[in-house]
């Protein structure tokens, strides 16, 4: 009896054995393109059929903080130098070895600045490597490009976080320099500036979402043109910004923390980021219900964020008076018509 | 076409062991396979899916009228997904990714990827070969040189949770 079941058993677990192997290889890549690189690059071990598999992966999505601790405490303390220089070493080991003619997407999300606040020098990522991985993506033809130096697990950072140079004479320096097939792109805490804005909006047709975050370099942008099919515009937290000009036929969400002169008809989401229910915030809003006269949702998010004014981020009023206040202040203003969400 | 006579046109597929399927054309034409064959006007009779077995056709129809009853919300598509996959054992997603590779159903097929690859995250060499069953033909050298190079992929796996 016993080795009757057994013999089930084993016919049982052979089938389960040829479970994975008679997926066709392209399967198999398709199920690897959701691993981190890294984990991936893993699977070579697992036998001589998957020794290159992990090079063929359609999306590359490094991410400095995953992978480097098992422990979630772990995760929100900030890199240490050595392992800081051990990502960016990994990063450009693996774009060496991968062999996919393009991607899908190309995603680097790295904490630049130092593991100690005092010192801002000791930045290991230079303009060289951003150079290179910009290449890289356009040599790939990716369509989502995320280049993402923000140092997003810790949240009660008070001090500037670095911000990298951005090599703006990359742009006009090759002529092979193409971003024809980009969709997404991301940029946080890199410097570009608008001329740099403006050279992807030309130069990439397809390209729906557009985010900027934490860039020094930027104070005027320029969003215009008929044939943009530019869906999501995002620019935030970034100092000197003073203007951007918007005439983009299909917007329909747009998030900035600088926000004068945005008359857009097509216009439905507004998220007004750093609103701290001072007068010139219940201004803005009110200033957002008259222009985007199609406008159905206003996101009021009180939480706070890094420089979008000289004081530091922790504000003197407690953020549920500010959220209070905010409900007392836009609520009877908003048009049955809009949705108020507070965050 | 349904939108136009208002009454819905329904297909029907036929699985490689014979079994008959009806499912309405707006929930099929997820599959790009059989949207090009409607397009081409091939899908009057009745359309032959040589490569997929009725339990896993049941289930791709499943998930076609269930996807698609759902409006243009990426959130709710996505919860619906996970939703549907997440009863389902290993044998059933391998039966499932090869069916929508096979219809070029990218949502499904996308979906049940990650699914496969979330079960190998942080895992050990020696976990995921028993787990799927991959037979290690490494000479012990050959699998000691692939480990020394590929020594830098080892950081933050989990320890072996099936022993």
């Amino acid at each position: 009896m016993s080795e009757e079941i057994d013999a089930e058993f084993q016919s049982k677990m052979k089938l389960d054995n040829d479970r994975i192997n008679r997926l066709p290889d392209d399967i198999l890549v398709a199920i690897l393109s959701f691993l981190s690189p890294i984990e991936a690059a893993r699977t070579s071990v697992l036998s001589s059929r998957w020794i290159n598999l992990w090079k063929h992966t359609s999306s590359l999505k490094f991410d400095a903080y995953i992978g480097r601790a098992v422990d979630a405490t772990a995760n929100r303390k900030k890199l240490s130098e050595v392992e800081r220089g051990k990502f960016v070493n990994r990063v450009n080991f693996v774009l060496q070895s991968h062999e996919a003619v393009t991607l899908n997407e190309f995603i680097i999300r790295y904490d630049i600045s130092g593991s100690d606040k005092r010192r801002y020098d000791d930045y290991t990522l230079r303009v060289d490597e951003v150079t290179q991985w910009l290449e890289y993506a356009s040599a790939k033809k990716v369509p989502i490009l995320e280049l993402n130096f923000s140092p997003k697990y810790d949240e009660s950072l008070s001090y500037p976080g670095l911000t990298c140079a951005f090599p703006h004479e990359f742009l006009t320096r090759s002529t092979s320099v193409d971003f024809t097939p980009l969709k997404a792109l991301t940029l946080k805490y890199i410097d570009v500036d608008g001329g740099a804005i403006e050279f992807f909006l030309r130069n990439c047709p397809l390209l729906e979402e557009l985010t900027v975050h934490e860039s020094k370099e930027l104070s005027d942008v320029s969003v215009c043109g008929t044939s943009l099919v530019l869906k999501h515009l995002e620019i935030c937290y970034c100092r000197d910004l003073k203007c951007v000009r918007l005439h983009s036929p299909s917007i329909s969400t747009l998030k900035s923390t600088m926000s004068t002169g945005f008359p857009h008809e097509q216009l439905k989401v507004v998220k007004f980021c750093g609103y701290r229910a001072r007068e010139i915030h219940v201004r803005l809003a009110r200033y957002f219900l008259e222009n985007f006269v199609n406008i159905e949702k206003l996101i009021i998010d009180p939480r706070p964020f890094f420089f979008t004014e000289q004081i530091p981020p922790v504000s003197s009023i407690p953020i549920e008076n500010v959220r209070s206040r905010s409900r007392e202040q836009l609520g009877a203003e908003v048009p049955e018509r809009v949705e108020l969400v507070i965050l | 076409m349904a939108a136009e006579t208002g009454t819905p046109t329904t297909l029907t597929l036929k699985s490689n062991d014979d079994e008959l399927f009806s499912v309405a054309e707006s929930a099929a034409i997820l599959s790009v396979t059989i949207r090009n064959m409607v397009e081409d006007g091939c899908a009057g009779g009745v359309i032959p899916l040589d490569n997929v077995d009725g339990k896993t056709l049941a289930s791709v129809i499943t998930y076609m009228n269930g996807i698609s009853a759902i409006p243009a919300d990426e959130e709710k598509k996505k919860s619906y997904r996970d939703k549907f996959l997440s009863d389902k054992d290993f044998e059933t997603l391998a039966d499932m990714v090869l069916a929508a590779n096979y219809l070029n159903m990218s949502c499904l097929m996308d979906a049940v990827s990650a699914k496969i690859a979330q079960v190998m995250e942080k895992k050990s060499v020696g976990w995921v070969r028993r787990k799927f069953g991959i037979e290690n033909d490494y000479t012990p050298e050959e699998e000691a040189a692939v480990k020394e190079e590929h020594k830098w992929t080892f950081e933050g796996v989990e320890t072996d949770d099936d022993n």
